[in-house]
């Protein structure tokens, strides 16, 4: 680029003898003036403010950003020291000391309260100014506007610590003073008034207040209040479930406190603590100053008061379903020990009852006999034969008070815990039985290792009736077989005794085990159907089961389990 | 030489009928006193007898009003009948019967069978050993 100058070249005679033409290489200068235009206009258009100072910190100059940021306008401000301009206590001299020493202040905190109340946070750079020989002639201050980045960071915070405290906090009350204190702080407010109500028809009450001092008058005023539904600005808020915002609550007819105007309270915004069913209350938050409106701020508040709510509805269904549970468990436990105390009367009363037959049981056949030994010889055979069957079931009779007797004893008696050698016991119980009839021939195979825990006598007894059970089925079998073993069934360890005897019809397997119960005539098989019912009492006694499958002529096997846990001894 | 003497503490009259019986069919020589109640027989223990007292008491448990382990501890701490031989003859098994009639000071313990020919059997036996197999202490 050049800068072209004409002139006339002037002659002798005074007239032009020429044009002169001077040509300038400009494209430096222009180059440059196009630079600073650029630069003019980005200092201009920025969203940043840039604010130039000189080494006594003294404003000289100030754009549009400056102006909007701070609220107030370039001419008022040039040549005023920047300080005038924060509320923050900034250490300037220091500021600028580092500034001349050609060191930049990054991110640098500020507050500025402008002239129409409102409240401005500002992050600033301070850089050194140099100049084209490189003293640094003064300081460029390029600010921020960071309030709504703060704000939100601050609400992000409070978010945080509120989900925090919720979730460690088992009541309301547990938390509620750390909560209070979070949602002061993180909402920029002064006084923090937590109202809630037992009931849907209240009465209203102060649960808590933050902080723990101060505005103590006001505090204790409201303490005293209890609201109903719909009662002043708080009691609508709470029967309405929408917030209120008082931009000046001294002025406001809806709000009767008073104490609060006189320790400087005016801005309060009132949320309600809603959660799905109903609101369980208020919380009430107020700053020293009057505040306008803020949709967003209102928001949030109310954002925190529902978490608040839906806390305390979770909280207290889980109260009720922890009472209900409590009451449940009381009610079995009552239940448990009515049924135990009837179940031992029941057991002392057949006990006692048993005896109390066998006298009467033995003079009928006392006499029976005495008749026969005295009168037999006048009597014809018809006769005798009469009496030997009064006797015969008097024996009977015997017998099965003796069994209810011992099935009643098993109830009764002591549980122990032993390890208990199965293997043993059968092989035991098997030389008995061939003892007893050892014209019959039995194959008995019993496994090795067979273990339980339990009481070693129930157990043999147990063992003993099963045993002598399939030794009994299998009379018609030449040869019988008898085998006790064991499996595992699900996981769990299940002990049989099969045999290979007359079995039973399933349809009555219900029966099997009840006492009296019998699927066989006393013809066919004797016995008093104590056996199985006495064997069911001591498996349940150690927590276990027993069952059988059978099919008729084909052999029948039972089963039971003996648990590691062992079911506690009967209350006493 | 008197027969030997039996203290049989029994409420109950069959009982009694069938015990008298078995020990009469038996043919072992006796003498028997029965007592129905607790007073009956404290005072027929502690009364004495001409030439020997009883050589051995047989008591049951069932007796009413008061029972028969009421009526050993009294027999025990009584000063005549204090070592005669006290043989509970009762119709239950119950260990803690059998137990607490140890306790109280019984020499044996016999229940009573059902079975009428057990039961002749079990009398005759006690009879036996009793009155001609065992020796009483001297009475007081």
């Amino acid at each position: 680029v050049f800068d072209l100058r004409y002139g006339a070249f002037p002659g002798l005679d005074g007239g032009a003898d020429g044009v002169i033409a001077v040509a300038t290489d400009v494209t430096d200068h222009r180059r440059a003036e196009a630079m600073a235009n650029h630069l003019a206009a980005l200092v201009a258009s920025t969203d940043d403010a840039v604010i130039g100072l000189d080494l006594q910190g003294r404003i000289q100059s100030w754009n549009a950003s400056a102006e909007r940021i701070f609220g107030t306008s370039g001419p008022e401000v040039l040549g005023h020291p920047i300080r005038e301009l924060t509320d923050t206590n900034i250490d300037l001299s220091t500021l600028l000391q580092r500034i001349q020493e050609g060191e930049a202040v990054q991110r640098f905190p500020a507050r500025r309260h402008r002239s129409d109340g409102s409240a401005v946070e500002i992050s600033a750079t301070l850089s050194p100014v140099r100049d084209a020989t490189g003293n640094v002639v003064g300081a460029s201050i390029i600010a921020r506007d960071v309030t709504e980045a703060l704000r939100a960071e601050r609400r992000r915070l409070t978010q945080f610590q509120v989900t925090k405290l919720l979730a460690e906090s088992r009541t309301v009350d547990e938390g509620s003073h750390e909560l209070l204190e979070s949602l002061t702080s993180g909402l920029g407010w002064d006084l923090a008034l937590l109202w809630t109500a037992e009931t849907e028809d209240g009465p209203l009450r102060l649960r808590d207040a933050w902080p723990p001092s101060g505005f103590q008058r006001f505090v204790e005023a409201s303490r005293a209040l209890s609201f109903g539904p719909g009662e002043t600005a708080v009691g609508i808020v709470w029967s309405t479930g929408r917030p209120v915002w008082l931009r000046d609550a001294a002025r406001e007819r809806r709000f009767r406190r008073a104490d609060g105007a006189s320790e400087g309270l005016r801005a309060c915004v009132m949320i309600p603590i809603a959660g799905s069913r109903r609101v369980y209350g208020v919380l009430e938050l107020y700053a020293q100053e009057a505040r306008k409106l803020d949709d967003e701020q209102l928001r949030y508040a109310t954002g925190f008061g529902t978490q608040i709510g839906l806390f305390i509805e979770r909280q207290g269904a889980l109260a009720e379903v922890q009472r209900l549970n409590q009451e449940l468990e009381q009610r079995v436990t009552q239940r448990t020990s009515e049924l135990e105390m009837a179940n031992r009367e029941l057991e002392a009363f057949s006990y006692s009852v048993s005896h109390d037959l066998r006298a009467p049981l033995r003079t009928i056949d006392g006499f029976s006999k005495a008749v026969l030994e005295d009168y037999g010889p006048r009597m014809e055979e018809d006769g005798r034969a009469l009496l030997q069957r009064v006797r015969a079931a008097t024996q009977r009779m015997a017998q099965l008070i003796d069994d209810l007797l011992r099935l009643s004893r098993i109830t009764r008696s002591e549980l122990r815990h032993e390890t208990v050698d199965l293997t043993a016991v059968a092989e035991g119980i098997a030389v008995q039985l061939r003892a007893q009839e050892p014209s019959r021939r039995v194959e008995v195979s019993i496994a090795e290792g067979l273990r339980a825990e339990g009481d070693p006598d129930l157990l043999w007894v147990a063992l003993e009736n099963l045993l002598r059970n399939a030794w009994k089925f299998t009379r018609d079998r030449d040869p019988g077989r008898i085998e006790v073993g064991t499996a595992e069934l699900e996981g769990q360890q299940v002990y049989y005794v099969r045999d290979n005897g007359a079995g039973f019809d399933m349809t009555y397997r219900q029966k099997l085990f009840l006492p009296f119960q019998r699927l066989h005539t006393p013809a066919e098989f004797e016995g008093s159907g104590i056996g199985l019912a006495t064997v069911h009492r001591i498996i349940r006694r150690h927590g276990g089961q027993v069952w059988a499958e059978a099919e008729v002529d084909r052999g029948a096997t039972f089963y039971f389990t003996v648990p590691h846990a062992v079911s506690p001894n009967p209350p006493r | 030489m008197p027969f030997p003497r039996i203290l049989l503490v029994e409420d109950d009259p069959d009982e009694e009928m069938l015990i008298r019986r078995a020990l009469n069919r038996s043919g072992v020589p006796h003498l028997l006193d029965v007592a129905r109640d607790a007073d009956e027989a404290l005072s027929l223990a502690m009364m004495p007898v001409p030439a020997d007292g009883h050589v051995v008491i047989w008591l049951d448990l069932q007796l009413g009003r008061v029972g028969g382990l009421e009526v050993l501890r009294e027999l025990r701490n009584s000063g005549v009948a204090r070592f005669v031989p006290i043989v509970v003859f009762a119709s239950t098994e119950d260990p803690e019967k059998v137990e607490a009639s140890y306790r109280e000071g019984a020499n044996s313990y016999v229940r009573k069978p059902v079975d009428s020919d057990a039961f002749a059997r079990t009398v005759e036996t006690m009879g036996r050993y009793w009155l001609s197999s065992n020796l009483p202490p001297s009475p007081i």
